[in-house]
């Protein structure tokens, strides 16, 4: 308990610190920039546009997917999720956009510490162990739904950034 | 008798404890124990001392093996009959002298009993034994080493040791069968020394291993009792590697070395070092993981000598042997440290103690020197102590190196006297430079970085440090204490270039060069570089250039590059196409702008044009010029106006009808905008009214001009449209015998310019314009025009001419009504000729004149003479002439 208090202290004092020395503004600028820049990336990778729209995958249930009303907790939460599926996949350029992903909650972390919300690292599912089965048996689904969704995610998130997201 | 019947008693009192057990065995001791065996049949015998020998226990040393001796030595039967005796063997040790182990045989009954170690010292035969496990925790050693002097030297020695895996023994925890045992044949030397190897598998090490010895030797055969050990107990390390002494920035004696190699656990060392003859053991418990130790108060010109050996730190086990002597001789000066490796701008102190002539000199009088050339300022030094003076230096700069010294040799003196060994500073200029630059699409950071600034220290090797934070750099960047290194490669440029890839955009990496050396190693200032804020765009794409239709105007048109997102500000650099453009920039900072349309001042060249891009805040650099972009010429507008055109009249003069030859010079791309398709010519006659004709490219026209007037129109098309301001011109018969022209005059400049100066009379008639035409008379050139303004009155003709040529100039004064009377002139004006003649025939007149001259005035001379003659001829002489006589005759000759 009173390590858990002396982590929190030590991440308030941390954010705290960088808040001074970085101006929320910017920090509000580099989150938005960063998530266009990863639905660019998304975007550049060819096999993800040929996705269809109306067309549901069933057996991926786990890959988050649409979100209304996005707290910076479950912005996170979702972030981890797919920062643990991206890294798995084995094509090109994933481990750049799992880097990005993984400013990007340290980014929200940051934002939502300017607010007082102090979040707990999300950890992402314990279910996904068998992920690599899943990888072998179909690839090529959970990479197209997978960066797919991730894509919707963030233009979600860039939304609800802008209407000021709750803890 | 009494005291061997007591012998006897004692020693059957002592295996009074028959242990029926028997899994009982003697525990290996770390430390080495003996094994003495005797034959219990004839033991009494034996132990009965022989006649002669004394009853003094301390004289019954090597009874039994003399009595063995003896046997052996009297004949061979003996030999075998002892072969067949049942031995007592036991284990005891002098470490340990209260407890021993003793057997008739495997089988047999075990005796676990106190002996009288002296006992077995002084009537069995012995055997040393030590067993150990080796460092690499893979090999069990037991060393047997018989005590008997010399009775087996001579018979074959075996010895073979049995012993059973702890997986055997779960199999029958209880009583190890004899079939159990696996038997291994130790490797004996003729030193009496035999070495028993056994393999131990790693998962056993903390499991129970039994065994016992069988030895063989001159037919008569001991067997030990049981052994037991778990291996793990008595691990006996390599003795440890590398011994090194040194002599500390503190002044103190640092003994190093290093672990022997395969140690899979930590070890405690024992260090025995001496000082010149007196010698000194220092355990290093304190220390039980270091591998290394201080001595304090080293003295100059002393000899230490250093061993060490090496323990298991936790649990029980065996000291290594000791290592190989180490033997450091500590010098008459003593510098500590001997060697300082420093950079720029930091303050460092070297410390000595001076021993001259068997003394040690007081610190007091100790003086420091550089370079044997410069005296330390005595404000530097301090006393640490007695014998111990200190000196700082303040702010270093780099040393400079003088020729093959790389540092500074500082000297430690006493007043008037240096000892030849120096202390050696090197001080270095660490600040290197790390640039950092991350691509257009944001995957990849390249860092460069030279140390063409800092002076280069021979053995000395550089790395790229780094930390990268999780968001963001601080305002000061330092030296994180985790860091790992990054490979850089040189380049051909001289900088070494390291690449982070894949990238962390808004992390912080904070870099440092390290510079390793044997004296130590030196961090360069901290950068911390956000790769997000050294972006080099990709340049922009689809770079488009061209010249507006209607409002001629340069249209720059780009895409921006996909990365970054950030809003970017662009450079637009254009010029004429040509080998050296002459470049003009323009800036657009309007991150939306996606063209740029920028007046240029000639619409019919090719312009080349190219953009680049770069973040709008300032951060990052410039992208690299996208590719070239080049404008079609292409026309623009309709032309600005028509060709100048003029007219050659054929025919007769007095005819009322002529044929007229238009002509006219092709237009300019700057006054055709950008090009003329074809020509057309407006006729207008009172009678016809107005028609066109259409001549293609051409610029010569012939029409017949039948009329009183006839105005013609000479029109430039392009693909836009026709020209907008033309020339008119009427020929008119009434306006063609209009002259207002004065004069006109012709004055050669040159060969290649000559002026035209005119005189106007006074008229109603206002010209629009005049036209100068001149030809070559002597050739058949065409005429040449020229169109001058009216309000001119003398101009210059730039042509080849030739002086001895004639040329006609004529100047037709163009009238809103028609072509005026033209003034002609076939010749240069004469004050302009007349130098020329005069030079062309100067030599040749002026002799001719000279010469005509001179026979006109002969001729009149003679003339004169004849005429005298025949006058005076009819005249009668007065003097014979009466008539004539008193007439004065002298004045018709002054008449004459």
């Amino acid at each position: 308990m009173r390590c858990g208090c002396l982590c929190r202290f030590l991440w308030l004092w941390a954010c705290l610190s960088y808040t001074q020395a970085v101006p929320i503004q910017r920090v509000q600028d580099d989150t938005k920039t960063l998530i266009k820049t990863i639905i660019t990336r998304i975007n550049n990778l060819s096999h993800t546009q040929s996705v269809s729209p109306k067309q549901r995958i069933t057996g991926l249930d786990f890959i988050p997917g649409f979100h209304s009303d996005l707290s910076f907790s479950k912005m996170d939460e979702i972030l981890a999720i797919y920062q643990q599926i991206i890294i798995s996949l084995p094509s090109g350029n994933m481990i750049q956009i799992s880097n990005d992903l993984e400013n990007l909650r340290a980014l929200l972390h940051l934002l939502a510490a300017s607010e007082s919300c102090h979040l707990p690292w999300a950890s992402g599912l314990e279910t996904l162990a068998n992920l690599g089965g899943l990888l072998e048996a179909s690839l090529h689904s959970m990479e197209v739904v997978a960066l797919s969704r991730l894509q919707e995610s963030l233009q979600d998130m860039l939304q609800q950034l802008d209407l000021g997201p709750a803890c | 008798m009494i005291c061997q019947k007591f012998c006897v008693v004692l020693l059957h009192w002592e295996f009074i404890y028959v242990i029926t057990a028997s899994n009982l065995s003697y525990p290996i001791t770390p430390w080495r124990f003996k094994l003495s065996c005797m034959p219990p049949n004839t033991t009494y015998d034996y132990f009965r001392l022989p006649a002669g020998l004394s009853k003094n226990t301390s004289d019954l040393n090597g009874h039994y093996e003399t009595a063995v001796e003896v046997k052996f030595n009297s004949s061979g039967t003996h030999f075998s009959n002892l072969s067949k005796t049942t031995f007592h063997c036991c284990f005891w040790s002098e470490q340990d002298k209260n407890s021993s182990l003793c057997a008739d045989n495997i089988e047999g009954k075990t005796f676990f009993s106190t002996v009288n170690s002296l006992v077995f010292q002084q009537i069995g035969a012995n055997w040393n034994i030590q067993c150990w496990l080796k460092g690499d925790l893979k090999l069990f050693i037991c060393n047997v080493e018989s005590l008997f002097k010399n009775q087996f030297k001579n018979y074959n020695h075996e010895v073979h040791l049995l012993y059973v895996l702890p997986e055997v023994l779960e199999d029958s925890p209880l009583v190890p069968q004899k079939v159990s045992f696996q038997i291994v044949q130790c490797n004996c030397s003729v030193h009496k020394c035999c070495e028993c190897l056994v393999s131990v598998p790693t998962a056993k090490l903390n499991d129970t291993l039994l065994m016992y010895l069988k030895i063989t030797s001159g037919g008569v055969i001991f067997q030990s009792p049981l052994m037991s050990v778990q291996p793990i107990n008595v691990v006996k390390p390599d003795p440890p590697l590398g011994l090194h002494m040194e002599i500390t920035d503190d002044g103190n004696l640092k003994i190093s070395w290093s672990s022997p190699p395969l140690v899979r656990f930590p070890l405690q060392y024992q260090v025995k070092y001496s000082e010149n003859s007196s010698t000194v053991i220092r355990e290093a418990d304190q220390i039980a993981s270091a591998t290394s130790l201080l001595v304090d108060s080293v003295h100059p010109g002393s000899s230490y000598e250093v061993q060490v050996r090496g323990k298991r730190l936790d649990g029980p086990g065996i000291w290594s042997d000791w290592s190989t002597p180490h033997v450091f001789t500590t010098q008459d000066v003593i510098y500590f440290p001997p060697k300082i490796l420093t950079s720029v701008e930091s303050n460092v102190s070297f410390h000595c103690i001076y021993k001259n002539e068997n003394k040690i000199v007081s610190s007091e009088k100790i003086v420091w020197w550089m370079n044997l050339a410069e005296k330390i300022p005595q404000s530097q030094y301090d006393v640490v102590s007695d014998h111990v003076s200190k000196v700082t230096f303040f702010n270093l700069n780099a040393t400079k190196p003088r020729g093959k010294f790389t540092y500074d040799a500082v000297y430690c003196c006493s007043e008037h006297e240096c000892h030849h060994r120096y202390a050696e500073l090197y001080v270095i200029d660490v600040n290197i430079n790390i640039s950092c630059e991350t691509d257009g699409n944001l995957t990849k950071m390249t860092c460069r970085w030279s140390t063409n600034t800092i002076q280069s220290l021979a053995g000395s090797t550089l790395q790229l440090r780094y930390y990268r934070s999780r968001l963001y750099c601080s305002d000061s960047p330092s030296i994180h204490p985790v860091s790992e290194p990054k490979d850089c490669h040189l380049q051909r440029d001289g900088f070494y270039e390291c690449i982070f890839q894949p990238i962390f955009l808004l992390s912080g990496y904070t870099m440092w060069i390290r510079i390793n050396h044997s004296l130590g190693s030196l961090d360069s200032p901290p950068t911390c570089v956000l790769p997000n804020s050294v972006v080099k765009p990709l340049p922009p794409s689809s770079v488009k250039a061209e010249i507006t239709v209607k409002t001629g105007l340069l249209k720059i048109s780009w895409e921006n590059p996909v990365f970054p997102e950030t809003n970017l500000q662009f450079q637009i650099r254009y010029g004429l196409s040509g080998k050296e453009v002459h470049w003009k920039i323009y800036e657009v900072y309007d991150a939306k702008s996606k063209s740029v349309s920028l007046p240029v001042p000639d619409l019919c060249a090719i312009y080349v044009v190219q953009v680049r891009c770069k973040r709008l805040d300032g951060l990052g650099y410039w992208s690299n010029w996208s590719s070239p972009a080049y404008t079609v010429v292409m026309d623009i507008k309709v032309p600005m106006r028509g060709p100048e055109f003029w007219r050659i009249a054929n025919g007769d003069t007095m005819k009322k009808e002529k044929n007229v030859t238009l002509l006219w010079k092709p237009l300019m791309k700057r006054d055709s905008l950008c090009s003329v398709q074809r020509y057309v010519i407006n006729h207008h006659t009172s009678l016809k009214g107005t028609w066109s004709e259409d001549v293609g490219n051409h610029t010569k026209y012939t029409f017949l001009w039948t009329e009183q007037e006839h105005t013609v129109t000479v029109l430039a098309i392009n693909s836009i449209g026709d020209s907008v301001a033309n020339f008119n011109l009427t020929f008119s018969w009434p306006m063609s015998k209009v002259n207002i022209v004065q004069s006109l005059s012709a004055y050669p400049l040159n060969s290649s310019c000559v002026i035209l100066s005119w005189m106007l009379s006074p008229s109603d008639y206002k010209p629009m314009y005049f036209i100068i035409e001149w030809k070559n008379l002597n050739e058949d050139d065409e005429i040449k025009w020229l169109r001058i303004s009216s309000s001119v009155k003398k101009c210059y003709i730039h042509d080849h001419f030739i002086p001895i040529e004639k040329y006609q100039f004529s100047l037709y004064p163009i009238f809103m009504e028609g072509v005026g009377k033209p003034k002609i002139i076939n010749s240069f004006t004469q004050d302009g000729i007349e130098k020329h003649q005069n030079d062309a025939s100067l030599y040749v007149i002026v002799p001719v004149i000279i010469s005509s001259f001179i026979l006109l005035l002969g001729t009149l001379f003679i003339s004169h003479q004849r005429m005298r003659k025949l006058i005076w001829e009819d005249v009668p002489n007065p003097k014979k002439c009466s008539w004539a006589q008193g007439l004065n005759f002298q004045k018709r000759t002054d008449i004459l």
